[in-house]
């Protein structure tokens, strides 16, 4: 009968087949698609497709039969004569009884350059099928074949796109700063969804009992998501992603025996796993896998894909861990710094306790003694001979510089606690305003003075005024002897600081003792020559210290000295009205 | 102690021994001390001020000035003041801290309590002297209280 069909009519059944195989889209049933198209438009009585798996044995994908008896006979056929074909890459004709005879060609179909598939085609009777009918199927087959290539393509890339799609998503998620257990969420669901799994876990390592916790699950029974724990040991499939870093997977758990077998997926009736390593620089510490119930095979692309979202997974892990540490770490700073605060202040208020204690306590049994040796004096004086008396005063005269390095020490550590307010300083003014201060009790001197302008300082007013104040007691005190006394005060600014100096004619002193001037309680010259308790230039390096600045001094023996101070030029201002 | 006395002119409020001689002779050599009463701690200035515990029975005379140390066992001279100018009678007796401080923080605290006048003891006995008597002569003699 189908010599009898015209050859226009073949001509336009291959083209409506060719169009209609370009329209397919790859979510359709395509292997029954095929059967349609050689039945609707060749008219063939018979038309079943039979795919063929790894290891050799041929099953139906489509049949136009749908008898069971049909079906079989028509298996054992494609089976007899099927291998030959699709290993030698050329058709074959059969009578095949099913159990009326239909005249068959039997081709081999290649996918991505492999023969895994037969199409056979039959006619009724037992008539051969003429040659030219033999290579219109064969052109047939070809469109076909580059039909299943196309929708193989489409397919994988419709799935890439998926994929991209579920890490962008995983990876803006990441970056938000949301509840790593939302992120986990996220991710096992996405991952399900996109690879159309039965079961998706997260799996965090727990290093004291070397097992894993699922942290984060789709699919499974309820309860087991956060509670669900798994023996981490290398023999199962999570533990040799664990140790190995690798991913590894399992198409057919229960026929491969490649993993010994973990309880929690036993239960949940899965044959097919894969498993990537979640980790970063700090290892691996924990798997995500997927299952599913079905024999499956997994895909590198699939592999890389569920690596991904993992890579994202273990990314997000790793920095909130790493914040947490830091977070940690400043809290820990912090607890350290409010301790060693509340210890400085302890001490402070020990230290303040003391000099009060000093202040008042100190003072009383020297009165006495002053007082006493005094009373003595004005009664029983008349009484006393001129060595005796000598002795009272010198009784005297030590409580009384006693007192005087009492009052010394306190203002000393005064300099040291009071606080500070920093502003805008007129060090000419204030040089000048600390002279004037000392003119009273020196009616009796005869000192040229003289303030050059000096560059304004950013500093306390009072403590600063200090400063001039000591420095020019020392210059008076020092030049008691020089006739004309003379004490100059000068300053420039050098770079980032400003220097100012006292400068007198007086004694001077030895250069290999100018590191001991400004020690508490160092003293060049004895005490009997110049009065004084040695505190005035410690007061000074004190004071200059706390503003940020250096003091040094310069001098020779009767050469006269100069002391210095420096004091940062920063945040001062130059025009000395303000 | 001196439970006999009624009038009273000065109250010196001193624990050291030392300083309580040394003050009071400088009051005698000018006879501001004839009637001083001495007492050693805050408990019992307040006892002899407000009449109570061992100065219960005792005439309510308030003295003409109270001379007042700040470090005092028992109760602080700054309580001491505190007690006395919180009481709207008493706080009419001038106050004379008498001290060895000159701690910035007690001149001020005395002054926020009402304090009449602060005076730090000098360690040299003559200006000590000096001191107390004027003191003494200026709240006994110069000055005039309300009647």
């Amino acid at each position: 009968m189908n010599d009898e069909l015209p050859r226009m009519d073949y001509l336009e059944a291959v083209t409506r087949a060719a169009q209609y195989l370009a329209g397919l889209q790859p979510a359709t049933d395509y292997w029954q698609e095929l059967g349609l198209v050689v039945s609707r438009f060749f008219q063939a009585d018979l038309v079943a497709v039979a795919g063929r798996d790894d290891e050799g044995h041929l099953f139906l994908r489509h049949a136009s039969v749908q008898d069971g008896a049909a079906r079989t006979r028509l298996m054992d056929a494609l089976t007899e004569h099927g291998p030959a074909v699709l290993d030698s890459g050329f058709l074959a004709t059969e009578i095949i009884a099913i159990p009326e005879p239909c005249s068959c060609v039997l081709l081999p179909l290649a996918r991505d350059a492999r023969n895994d598939t037969l199409l056979a085609i039959g006619h009724g009777g037992t008539a051969p099928l003429p040659r030219h009918l033999l290579d219109v199927y064969l052109a047939v087959a070809r469109l076909m074949e580059s039909t299943l290539t196309r929708l193989g393509y489409e397919a994988r890339l419709r799935l890439r796109a998926r994929e991209q799609a579920c890490i962008a998503a995983l990876g803006y998620r990441a970056l938000a700063d949301g509840r790593m257990a939302d992120l986990m969420h996220e991710a096992v669901q996405r991952v399900a969804t996109t690879m159309k799994v039965d079961y998706c876990g997260l799996f965090e390592h727990v290093p004291e009992s070397d097992s894993f916790r699922l942290r984060a699950g789709i699919g499974w029974k309820p309860g087991c998501v956060g509670h669900a724990s798994v023996a981490a040991h290398p023999s199962t499939l999570p533990g040799h992603v664990l140790h190995s870093g690798h991913s590894a997977t399992e198409e057919n758990a229960p026929a491969e025996r490649r993993f010994a077998d973990v309880p929690l997926l036993v239960e949940h009736q899965v044959n097919s796993s894969a498993a990537v390593a979640l980790g970063g620089r700090a290892g691996v510490h924990g798997v995500l896998t997927v299952h599913t119930r079905a024999p499956r095979r997994f895909a590198d692309e699939e592999i890389n894909f569920m690596q991904s979202a993992a890579n994202v997974v273990a990314a997000a892990w790793e920095r909130r861990q790493a914040d947490d540490a830091v977070r940690r770490l400043n809290a820990d700073l912090e607890a350290r710094v409010t301790r060693r605060t509340a210890a400085l202040e302890a001490a402070l208020q020990e230290l303040q306790e003391i000099n009060y204690s000093v202040s008042h306590d100190l003072r009383t049994p020297l009165r006495a003694i002053n007082g006493f040796a005094g009373l003595l004096m004005r009664e029983y004086g008349n009484r006393l001979d001129p060595e005796a008396r000598r002795m009272l005063d010198v009784v005297r005269a030590s409580a009384e510089n006693m007192a005087h390095l009492i009052d010394d020490i306190l203002a000393f550590s005064q300099v040291g606690r009071v606080a500070m307010t920093r502003r805008h300083v007129d060090m000419t003014a204030l040089a000048q305003q600390a002279w004037q201060a000392r003119q009273a009790g020196m009616a009796r001197r005869t000192i040229e003075f003289c303030v050059r302008p000096l560059p304004p300082a950013s500093g306390d007013q009072v403590l600063l005024r200090e400063v001039f104040a000591r420095l020019l007691d020392n210059a008076i005190k020092f030049t008691r002897d020089a006739h004309p006394a003379v004490i100059e005060v000068a300053g420039r600014t050098e770079a980032s600081e400003h220097v100012y100096t006292v400068r007198d004619n007086g004694i001077g002193f030895d250069m290999r003792f100018a590191g001991k001037l400004f020690g508490v309680f160092q003293r060049l010259h004895p005490e009997q020559a110049y009065e004084g308790t040695g505190i005035g230039l410690a007061v000074v390096k004190r004071i200059v210290e706390r503003h940020g600045g250096r003091v040094w001094a310069e001098g020779k023996p009767g050469g006269g000295a100069a002391f210095h101070f420096t004091l940062p030029a920063t945040g001062t201002r130059h025009d000395e009205r303000d | 102690m001196t439970k006999e006395i009624e009038e009273v002119d000065v109250l010196l409020v001193e624990d050291s021994p030392t300083d309580a001689e040394l003050t009071i002779r400088s009051l005698r050599a000018h006879n501001l001390a004839n009637r001083l009463v001495w007492v050693k701690d805050g408990a019992e200035a307040l006892d002899f001020i407000f009449c109570e515990g061992s100065y219960a029975g005792r005439r309510p005379v308030l003295p003409k000035v109270i001379l007042l140390d700040l470090r005092l066992p028992k109760v602080g001279g700054l309580e001491v003041l505190q007690r006395i100018k919180s009481d709207p009678r008493i706080r009419m007796v001038p106050v004379v801290v008498l001290t060895s401080s000159k701690e910035e923080r007690d001149i001020t605290e005395s002054y926020r309590l009402g304090v009449n006048s602060f005076i730090p003891k000098p360690v040299e006995f003559d200006t000590f002297a000096k001191i107390v008597a004027e003191m003494g002569y200026y709240w006994l003699f110069t000055n005039k209280p309300p009647d």
